[in-house]
């Protein structure tokens, strides 16, 4: 499914998780896989953690790392792609 | 105790008092060689502190991406891992025993890994530990088997799984679900002595979730019993003493006094200074001044210091058999032999790999013929002595 800025997202709350150095691991109980993220991307799990869009995570990335509007959009949008292909998040409603 | 740590005659090596001393924060990382460093990554992952050794190398700016740490960083991830999938473990199993209103206290890795490690997966586990009420060990075997759970020790004879002090299983992570905290309670901890640990708790935190372990004091002599009563010296795991250094690090008011009463009372002066002997010597962990004296003399004369050592580096099954006997009843140690000589075949499947039932009756002929040969090695040693 093909998402977009204001695509609205949440993690799944269910994953086994640990943080260690600023990198947050994950386990999926049901598919035995494990899953890591740099602190970027644990960032946005944190974020995730709400119902949050694709547009909100970059503007909060971008107050917080040096990164383009554009870099941000581009690599945001790649991480929620790949977190719902895991089924690790979920489309909550689209604005 | 030392008035400095390290000792004086202390050289910066590749060797374990080395490796014990950087993770306890004694010696400066710039005082070792690169090859003492990396000469310390197999002990480490032997003594179950590679995760620890990575974190204080890390700390120093050494570049772990490099070749040669290959070890370390396979070490702590796949810590990290198991880390995971004991969390996910423990979650469903105390959701579980709580629902069905069954006590739980967390011991031992798992609670250490929360309480007293700046990170629980930095702290390696190989099972997780709980215990429950005796009473309710059944009703929690129920709650935790359809999780996914097999009991291993299933085939016990009842008379020897009396005598065990929990049920080991294996599923999505190994569990051993204690109903006491020693094996043969008359042995190690009477009843009426257990009873206290179960007034001895306190409260630990998992993202929103809260479990039960031991209090400081309660943990300190627990370990201390598990090192040196349970496992013997001989098998010296640093992992053990770390554990014990960073949990009284944790509890600068730790109550020393209770914990010097109660190894009294329980006969554990041995174990506990033995513990703390080895953990100021290998991590210059402060301790009350005076205090492995103070038990070394005040040992009560009915307290059983060769159990202590039973687990000799050379001792063969039959002595140590025979030591663990003398502290049976009469009735515990008939079932025992019972137990032992004529195990039954569900037993033998679990103890040997028994491929097919016709292998059975050799495995037998195998069991007694290794009794013999251990009898005779025996007695063969006591001639030469």
């Amino acid at each position: 499914m093909a998402i977009d800025l204001a695509t609205r997202l949440q993690r799944d709350n269910s994953l086994t998780t640990a943080e260690l150095d600023g990198e947050i691991v994950m386990l999926s109980l049901e598919t035995s896989r494990y899953y890591g993220l740099n602190p970027i991307g644990s960032r946005i799990w944190e974020l995730l953690a709400q119902p949050t869009t694709v547009a909100e995570l970059c503007a909060t990335l971008e107050n917080e790392y040096a990164v383009s509007p554009a870099q941000c959009e581009r690599e945001a949008l790649a991480l929620a792609q790949k977190l719902l292909d895991e089924k690790l998040a979920r489309i909550v409603d689209s604005v | 105790m030392f008035r400095t740590f390290p000792p004086p005659s202390f050289v910066p090596g590749p060797d374990l008092h080395s490796l014990a001393a950087l993770l306890g924060g004694a010696v400066q990382i710039s005082e070792f060689k690169p090859s003492d460093l990396c000469g310390m990554v197999a002990s480490a992952c032997q003594h179950g502190v590679a995760p620890m050794l990575y974190r204080q190398l890390q700390r120093a700016g050494i570049d772990l991406a490099a070749p040669e740490w290959q070890e370390l960083r396979a070490a702590r991830e796949l810590a990290l891992r198991r880390y995971l999938r004991f969390k996910g473990a423990f979650q469903k199993i105390h959701a579980a025993l709580d629902a069905a209103g069954i006590e739980n206290v967390w011991l031992k890795g798992f609670a250490l890994a929360h309480s007293v490690y700046p990170n629980p997966a930095l702290r390696p586990m190989r099972d997780l530990d709980v215990l429950v009420p005796y009473e309710r060990r059944q009703d929690a075997l129920a709650q935790i088997l359809p999780l996914g759970y097999v009991l291993e020790s299933s085939a016990l004879t009842d008379a020897v799984a009396q005598m065990y002090h929990h049920y080991q299983l294996r599923g999505p992570a190994a569990l051993e679900l204690h109903y006491r905290l020693f094996f043969t309670h008359s042995q190690t901890l009477s009843p009426e002595r257990f009873a206290w640990f179960w007034t001895q708790t306190t409260w630990q935190q998992i993202d929103a979730r809260k479990f039960v372990c031991f209090k400081p004091e309660a943990l300190l002599l627990h370990l201390s019993a598990h090192a040196i009563l349970q496992h013997g010296e001989f098998e010296f795991i640093l992992q053990r003493y770390l554990d014990v250094h960073l949990l009284i690090q944790k509890y600068p008011q730790l109550d020393w006094s209770a914990v010097y009463a109660r190894a009294l009372e329980f006969r554990w002066t041995y174990a506990v200074a033995r513990t703390l002997e080895f953990t100021r010597d290998y991590f210059g962990t402060a301790l009350p001044d005076g205090l492995i004296a103070e038990l070394d003399a005040h040992r009560p004369a009915d307290e059983n210091t060769t159990r202590a050592r039973w687990i000799q580096p050379d001792s063969t099954r039959f002595e140590a058999t025979r030591t663990l006997m003398q502290a049976m009843t009469r009735r515990e140690a008939l079932s025992w032999v019972w137990g032992s000589l004529f195990p039954t075949p569900e037993y033998m499947r679990w103890r040997y790999p028994i491929r097919a039932n016709w292998q059975l009756p050799f495995w037998y002929v195998w069991r007694y013929g290794s009794f013999f040969a251990d009898a005779l090695k025996t007695a063969l040693k006591s001639i030469s002595h």
